[in-house]
């Protein structure tokens, strides 16, 4: 017994030490591979990196394979900026031949501080970083073979961003704000500051709710809180760069929205420019989709809605106003339609009669009177009744078809009548045979 | 037995009957109706049969056929409706869970005269049970389970017994969504049961619901249960025709054999046209297939398990010794001839007692329903 509980301590101290010692063993030789975060003071305990440890506190370890590639990219910058190497080795860059000193110059050979850091600009100027990054990424051979596009910088300095920048405004994003500086990613890397699951965030960061860090009002909470933000889990509803656009990112333009909006919103925007407010209305603030449906805090709108959004602007009782109810009201009409169908529907199943044709025809109707919707932003009777009516017409059509099918249950009782006449005459001859054999 | 001493008259006059006659034992073929009590008077099988049938028809006969003894053959008469629209049912249905709520459905809706089928077999069920309850409770009441009427008494019990496990069986059949999570809840309680419960899951195919138990309990219903049940039919005409009719609720005397015969029309029309009645005027509803993956609001065991049920939910602590209770009251219910034993001071303590046990959980059943409707 004694003897397995030997082994199993020694299989525990063999299991214990042999990682560490394979751990030594994938690291570089160099002094900044023994573990920093055990060691915070190697061999060499005097420089500019012994003291940022000594300031910052001890630096997340990278992985065997991340140093590696830090130690072939950081050259020796990582041996004083052990934290910028470490997040180097993390990002994109590290593993595409770019290096310290492709963008900060000065020399990654040299072993000396001063002789390292001849020429080098610590923190290139925020004017100064789009350029940067373009050197590469607006260069058509280099971003060739990855096929990634070369517009960026271009559509940046289009940007309020960039034109911010290009004043030297010390709150303007640059490449770095979104894309991270040592760590950069891919968007299409989860880990990364630009994947679609972080992207709102990473907006939020300048354009939050002051107390989260932001300097505008709390756009953040009004998408999440909005139809859109309720759904951005699938993917296909649009976040922040879905209407704002990503390098070229501005203020939706006043006469734009519609445009913006009806990228998904086709119908809704074709019924508005045919003959909504804004093909009525000439004035440059004529209201558009934000007029009724605001702009970041937008809810899902039913047909009740035009009751409540109209008199926004318009007053009670007015012709208007009263356009607005009477488009409910087609809508509503329709849909009450389409639900006593489907309550008949449902009865008819109970007893049972045939309906599965009725299911796939209501389903028809749904779908119609959903398509139906959009005819209320051309603001007129006519085109809304027009799509109504066909949702409209399907329901009133099942319901009497139905009804219609249900009639011949009544032929139930026709066949219960029937029985019990058969029955009593049945009774009756039996009974007059019963008395006239005892009479005999 | 050679022609010469066979007492048989030669058939006087030449029809089909005689024809038959000649090449069959007719009359025993007959006598074997009377097992499920259509007759009721000793039978010389010897005679040839229109000669029986006269015979028959000029004695006197008790006349069976008046509250409360109609409960008998009002059981009778349900059973053959049951029968005959139940073997319709099984042309068309399909046990598998894949096809027995189609399969129930296309009877209900598709087949020419199968709504009609559907709800007599559905409305049949709850009259049977209602005429076997009946008559257990008028059997009791009125003391007849005393000598000599002891195996009358536990084939009456036993009959019982076998229509709620069709009733039980039965509600599973069609699929459905509420028939399905009853038993499910149902077959929870049964299979809690000290001893009984897994000799009944073991028998039923398992306590989870699924297709070995759908196709188990096909079988218990459509061939096993009511197998059973004829068996009883036949015990108990048998022991009828021996310890004779109960004399204690008179009501009638005797009658002929035209005014039984009569009557017995009477039944057969009165019977079908209650269930056409209820099938036409108050259809019982065709539910939803079963999804084993949601269960409904609402839903209980079956009424005649709403009281184990609830102690087992709701008093787990005093699960046990309320089924072993449950368990040793069905004994006690089954011996109750041998307890009493013709001690008419013990039989007169008997009555009252179980009278008082039937009446609260007949009011427990109730606030189970109550209580279980919420949930």
């Amino acid at each position: 017994m004694s003897r397995l509980v030997r082994f199993v301590a020694l299989a525990a101290l063999i299991a214990a030490v042999v990682p560490r010692q394979g751990h030594g063993a994938a690291a570089p030789p160099a002094p900044a591979a023994t573990s920093p975060a055990t060691s915070p003071a190697p061999t060499r305990a005097v420089g500019p990196g012994a003291a940022r440890l000594a300031r910052e506190g001890p630096v997340p370890l990278p992985r065997a394979e991340e140093l590696d590639a830090a130690h072939a990219a950081s050259g020796r910058c990582g041996v004083c900026h052990p934290r910028e190497r470490a997040d180097f080795a993390r990002g994109q860059h590290a593993r595409e031949g770019v290096r310290c000193v492709s963008c900060h110059r000065g020399s990654d050979t040299q072993a000396e501080p001063a002789a390292a850091h001849a020429g080098m600009t610590a923190r290139p100027s925020r004017a100064a970083v789009a350029a940067l990054c373009g050197s590469c990424h607006s260069d058509p051979q280099k971003m060739g073979p990855y096929g990634l596009p070369v517009d960026e910088e271009a559509l940046y300095r289009t940007s309020e961003h960039g034109r911010r920048a290009s004043q030297n405004d010390a709150h303007a994003a640059t490449c770095i704000d979104c894309h991270g500086a040592h760590e950069s990613l891919p968007a299409s890397d989860p880990r990364s500051l630009t994947h679609r699951a972080n992207r709102d965030q990473v907006c939020a960061r300048c354009h939050g709710a002051p107390a989260a860090g932001g300097t505008g009002a709390d756009v953040m909470a009004q998408w999440r809180a909005s139809v859109h933000g309720a759904r951005s889990a699938g993917g296909k509803s649009p976040g922040c760069t879905g209407c704002h656009g990503v390098h070229g990112s501005a203020p939706t333009a006043a006469g734009d929205v519609g445009k913006v909006c009806g990228q998904c919103h086709g119908a809704e925007r074709r019924y508005l420019e045919t003959g909504g407010h804004a093909a009525t209305d000439a004035r440059p603030d004529a209201p558009q989709c934000a007029g009724c449906h605001g702009s970041h805090a937008i809810h899902a709108q039913t047909p009740d809605s035009l009751v409540t959004s109209c008199v926004r602007c318009h007053r009670s009782g007015s012709k208007e106003d009263s356009l607005g109810r009477a488009m409910r009201d087609e809508y509503s009409a329709a849909a009450e339609a389409i639900d006593v169908a489907a309550a008949l529907v449902a009865k008819a199943d109970a007893i049972p009669v045939p309906t599965e044709d009725y299911h796939a025809r209501l389903d028809d109707a749904r779908r119609s009177l959903a398509s139906a919707r959009p005819a209320a932003h051309s603001v007129a009777l006519a085109p809304v009744h027009e799509a109504a009516h066909q949702a409209h017409a399907i329901g009133d059509e099942v319901r009497d078809s139905v009804g219609q099918k249900m009639g011949l249950v009544s032929e139930r009782w026709l066949m219960l009548i029937v029985y019990w006449l058969f029955a009593g005459l049945l009774l009756v001859v039996l009974h007059r045979w019963r008395r006239r054999s005892s009479a005999g | 037995m050679s022609a010469d001493d066979d007492p048989r008259p030669t058939p006087a006059r030449s029809g089909l009957i005689e024809w038959f006659e000649r090449r069959l034992q007719l009359s025993e073929l007959f006598s074997f109706l009377s097992h499920f009590g259509f007759v009721y008077t000793p039978l010389d099988t010897r005679l040839p049969l229109r000669e029986l049938l006269r015979q028959v028809a000029s004695r006197p006969v008790s006349s069976y056929l008046r509250w409360p003894r109609v409960l008998g053959f009002a059981t009778t008469v349900l059973f053959g409706v049951m029968t005959v629209t139940g073997v319709l049912l099984a042309c068309y249905y399909q046990p598998t869970p894949e096809a027995a709520y189609a399969s129930t459905r296309a009877i209900a809706r598709d087949v020419p005269i199968g709504w009609w089928v559907r709800q007599v077999h559905a409305w049949g069920a709850w009259l049977l049970l209602a005429a076997v309850v009946a008559r257990l409770a008028r059997f009791f009441l009125e003391g007849l389970y005393r000598a000599p009427r002891e195996i009358l008494w536990w084939s009456m019990v036993a009959m019982g017994w076998v229509v709620v496990q069709l009733d039980f069986t039965g509600r599973l059949l069609p699929w459905t969504q509420s028939g399905y999570w009853s038993v499910t809840r149902g077959l929870e309680t049964v299979a809690g049961l000290p001893l009984v419960g897994p000799v009944l899951t073991w028998i039923g195919g398992g306590a989870a619901v699924n297709e070995v138990v759908l196709l188990r309990f096909h079988v218990l219903h459509t061939m096993v249960l009511p197998g059973l049940f004829m068996a009883l039919f036949f015990l108990t005409f048998a022991t009828l025709r021996r310890v004779g009719l109960t004399t204690v609720s008179h009501a009638g005397g005797v009658t002929t054999s035209r005014d039984h015969f009569f009557s017995v029309v009477l039944l057969f029309v009165l019977v079908i046209g209650v269930l056409t009645t209820l099938a036409v005027a108050l259809p019982l509803p065709f539910l939803r297939a079963a999804d084993p993956a949601v269960t409904p609001k609402g839903v209980t065991a079956p009424w005649y398990l709403i009281v184990p049920a609830l102690v087992r939910d709701r008093l787990p602590l005093l699960w046990w010794p309320m089924a072993a209770l449950f368990v040793a009251s069905t004994l006690v219910v089954f011996f109750l001839p041998f307890l009493v034993r013709g001690d008419d001071r013990r039989d007169a303590l008997v009555r009252p007692l179980g009278l008082g046990l039937g009446v609260l959980w007949m009011l427990l059943t109730v606030a189970g329903l109550y209580l279980e409707r919420g949930r």
